[in-house]
């Protein structure tokens, strides 16, 4: 049963995190590109985006509690989930939910602005600070570097169906060429970013080197294997497909939507890993 | 992908025990007692509200302790038991730290 329970929730954290920050990434997204981003349905994208993540975060929660009961009853004890309501998981929660709310109705509502919708898509992120081992193990510092760190890869993962979507349309590829440019250039200091926090949040973690051979360590390894593949997919686009884009070849659309979509399986598989790491693996001490 | 991850919770479940929270237990793990103590004593490293603690002697079903005196988030916990005579008695349980994540472990005593 235990270990039903664990991949369910490994599972419902993974949607959580895959909707949240798509929808987080597609909102930074709309903000810095707009006048490249027309004819593409991205407030339609967004917004199922927010209702699974709605859904995945109503579930995680409840899912929580039956690791506190070792039953699947335990999602409906009302005696465990008010238990939970007054922890820093219950915290996390209401920020979330609030999040996505704000984020729904700042794309629903015509005369709030989209700014707002970026507000909401900050405390989304920031609820995903609120529980985990980084605050306890960098402080505040932690915090905000894991929210740098989750804010770059939002952006990142945001800009890749739009992307993908306007390379395939033969109207829409000066769009692409331009929003591949943008984005190359913006990933400058992204990547920076990215990587720094990345290398911060590993070395706070880990209490030694040798937890590295721990299942955690190991997971976290695969995980950065990952992101090294994806930088290696990044700077292939940015030194070679999206100048071709731009240039109306042909081969680099064809080749700039193929590594989009391995990007894509590669955050997939990092926010697999993630919700591993989060959900199954014992911290080693 | 599913046998993965099943695979991959099996290894974490033995990991989580190695690392469990739990800071001693009276009777201790693996200790050997000549009778069944009154009261099962936990400490734990940092504060957690337990919400399932079980007992199962001799790999038979488990019984549910009573935990409806317990309130709030401490450090130490006596439980009353239930004489079941000699044996092995297996202990799981399971709580939620301050900090919001659940925990859980397990240890066992004899009763000669």
């Amino acid at each position: 049963m235990d270990s039903t329970l664990t991949v369910l929730s490994v599972l419902t954290a993974f949607g959580l995190y895959l909707t949240s920050l798509t929808a987080a990434g597609m909102i930074f997204t709309l903000m810095l590109h707009r006048p490249v981003l027309g004819g593409l349905p991205l407030y339609r994208w967004i917004l199922w985006c927010v209702v699974g993540a709605v859904v995945f975060a109503c579930l995680a929660f409840a899912l929580t509690a039956t690791a506190l009961t070792g039953t699947l009853s335990g999602m409906f004890d009302r005696a465990m989930l008010g238990l939970m309501w007054d922890t820093p998981v219950g915290d996390a929660f209401r920020m979330r939910v609030i999040g996505l709310v704000i984020i729904a109705a700042a794309l629903l509502i015509s005369w709030i602005g989209d700014w707002v919708a970026a507000v909401g898509a900050a405390v989304v992120l920031g609820s995903f600070v609120q529980v985990g081992h980084v605050g306890a193990a960098a402080g505040t510092l932690g915090e905000i570097v894991l929210f740098l760190h989750l804010s770059t890869i939002a952006l990142w993962m945001g800009v890749l169906a739009p992307l993908r979507t306007l390379a395939a349309r033969a109207n829409t590829q000066w769009q692409a060429g331009d929003l591949g440019h943008q984005f190359g250039r913006q990933a400058l200091v992204l990547l920076p970013v990215l990587i720094a926090a990345g290398v911060f949040l590993t070395w706070s973690i880990l209490p030694s080197a040798a937890a590295v051979w721990t299942v955690y360590g190991l997971s976290l390894l695969g995980k950065i294997a990952c992101v090294a593949v994806l930088l290696g997919l990044g700077a292939l686009n940015k030194t070679r497909y999206v100048p071709g884009v731009r240039n109306g070849d042909a081969t680099a659309v064809s080749g700039l939507r193929s590594t989009l979509l391995v990007e894509w399986v590669m955050f997939a598989a990092v926010l697999l890993a993630t919700a591993i790491l989060t959900n199954a693996v014992t911290l080693p001490t | 992908m599913l046998r993965l991850m099943t695979l991959c919770a099996v290894l974490c479940a033995t990991t989580a025990q190695a690392h469990s929270p739990l800071k001693s237990s009276v009777p201790a793990d693996a200790a050997v007692v000549a009778t069944v103590p009154q009261s099962l004593d936990m400490t734990f490293q940092n504060p957690i509200r337990l919400t399932r603690v079980a007992v199962a002697v001799n790999d038979g079903t488990a019984t549910d302790l009573d935990l409806g005196s317990v309130d709030g988030f401490v450090l130490l916990y006596s439980l009353p038991i239930t004489d079941q005579g000699a044996g092995d008695y297996a202990v799981e349980w399971r709580g939620l730290g301050d900090d919001g994540h659940p925990m859980q472990g397990t240890f066992r005593f004899t009763v000669e």
